[in-house]
């Protein structure tokens, strides 16, 4: 689906709508862009957004709203083009390459980065961050995942259960 | 613009990742492989068992595996699980002879793996796609062996099958009314009738066809046909109504490739039929005589 006012008509000048944080930062972005949001894009339909109004985000701060803008920046031109089939391979190695360098980040900004795709709906950077956290745990062991992800080692107790949840499906624990 | 102000007191990793909805987590574990989605349970009570529930499985062969109970054990442990649930939209079995460790013993595994049984049991795991994918393994075993392939699944939509060998009578899916897409790659069917009533798309990259018989495919509701010989005779396609597109390429080594040299024919177009012994184009007819009632 084309996003709405993409460049054609009405001079060339894009739309642009109003998105404000939770600790009330507004950024100011092409429409065409904010609709990568499912969730925003039937206000911005609604004609949402636009002039002083703004669109609240209660749910995500300053400093993530603008890591999901500069995604959607990046991808808006792609997206207006239907999944841009004909986009050349030039253009998709360029996506890629900003895709693999925008999740190498802190891991706590990383999930704060997954909430907000998760709100927002933006199914690109849904699978984005969703296959960083997967390439995490990747190849790793059962400590080696603890420790990349944070975790404090186990209790013993908490290692004795462990061990006989993965024994039950056939893994031996090391 | 933007201001941005850096976080006040942020809490631990773990913590942030043990608060992130059901389905995002679900979202992560559908990534991975089976065997690696069930270490997760390692992490936090909550995870214990989040890995069992992730809408789509991934099972790869893999190293690591002892031994072939092991493997066959987990296997085992994930399809009861699943058995008769409704949360799987996906399986995916996918063996690769270069995944395993060469001291794994594989014999373990295609003697007590029946990958017909296997695909039933998926199956009554009410999956809407399964791909089963046995790269590199066809010629050394009988793994990939799918004798009078008889399915039945009222949920299945969509089937994938790589490296496999269709023997026997029929490869029949009558019982499967939802399937409506299947793509057959490097695999091998000699069987005297493909049927589906309702399959809609058929893609068949690299497939070798018995050289002795033709197949006859009984697929009256297709609309899209992809089909890529690599050996034996083309296909008898009975009537397709619906039909809008068809690609047809037949390797050099196709009993059924043209020999005529005719620059402009690029193998398949002299596609005879030669059991009557009569050169004129069976495939092409059939073809053109469909897009004649369409």
């Amino acid at each position: 689906m084309a996003a709405p006012e993409s460049g054609d008509g009405n001079n060339g000048a894009a739309r642009m709508v109003t998105l404000i944080s939770s600790d009330n930062t507004r950024f100011e972005v092409e429409a065409a862009a904010a609709s990568l949001s499912q969730t925003l894009q039937l206000t911005i339909l609604d004609g949402g957004g636009g002039g002083g109004d703004g669109i609240p985000l209660p749910n995500v701060d300053s400093a993530t709203l603008s890591k999901v803008l500069e995604y959607c920046i990046k991808h808006a031109p792609a997206a207006a083009n239907g999944g841009a089939p004909n986009a050349t391979a030039v253009d998709r190695a360029e996506l890629e390459r900003f895709d693999n360098e925008f999740v190498n980040i802190d891991q706590s900004v990383l999930y704060s980065l997954i909430m907000a795709a998760h709100n927002l709906e933006i199914e690109g950077l849904q699978s984005l961050v969703a296959k960083k956290v997967a390439d995490m745990i990747k190849g790793k062991s059962p400590m080696e995942i603890r420790r990349t992800l944070g975790f404090p080692d186990p209790t013993p107790e908490e290692q004795a259960e462990m061990n006989a949840h993965m024994l039950e499906y056939g893994w031996a624990y090391e | 613009m933007s201001s941005p102000r850096r976080a006040r007191s942020t809490p631990s990793g773990a913590d942030q990742l043990s608060a992130l909805p059901e389905d995002v987590i679900h979202h992560v574990l559908s990534l991975l492989p089976a065997h690696e989605a069930v270490r997760t349970c390692v992490l936090a009570r909550r995870w214990r068992h989040l890995w069992t529930s992730a809408p789509s499985i991934r099972v790869t062969g893999v190293k690591g595996w002892p031994d072939a109970d092991r493997f066959l054990c987990f296997v085992d442990r994930l399809l009861t699980l699943h058995r008769g649930g409704s949360t799987v939209l996906s399986w995916e079995f996918h063996l690769d002879e270069t995944d395993f460790d060469p001291f794994f013993n594989i014999c373990n595994v295609t003697g007590k793996c029946h990958t017909s049984r296997l695909m039933e049991r998926i199956l009554e795991c009410n999956v809407g796609t399964l791909r089963l994918c046995l790269n590199n393994m066809a010629p050394m075993i009988g793994i990939a062996l799918l004798p009078d392939l008889i399915l039945v699944s009222q949920h299945l939509t969509m089937l994938e099958l790589h490296g496999v060998i269709t023997n026997g009578r029929v490869l029949d899916f009558s019982g499967c009314p939802m399937l409506v897409k299947m793509k057959m790659e490097s695999s091998c069917i000699d069987v005297k009738e493909f049927s589906s009533a309702s399959l809609k798309q058929l893609i068949m990259v690299d497939c070798q066809f018995c050289k002795e018989k033709r197949t006859r495919f009984s697929l009256p509701s297709l609309v899209s046909l992809e089909l890529n010989l690599y050996t034996g005779r083309a296909p008898l396609l009975g009537s397709m109504s619906s039909l809008e597109t068809a690609t047809v390429s037949l390797n050099s080594q196709c009993a059924d490739s043209c020999e005529c040299e005719d620059d402009y024919c690029d193998g398949s177009g002299c596609y005879k039929d030669s059991d009557n012994d009569d050169k004129s184009c069976v495939l092409l007819k059939a073809y053109f005589f469909t897009i004649a009632i369409a």
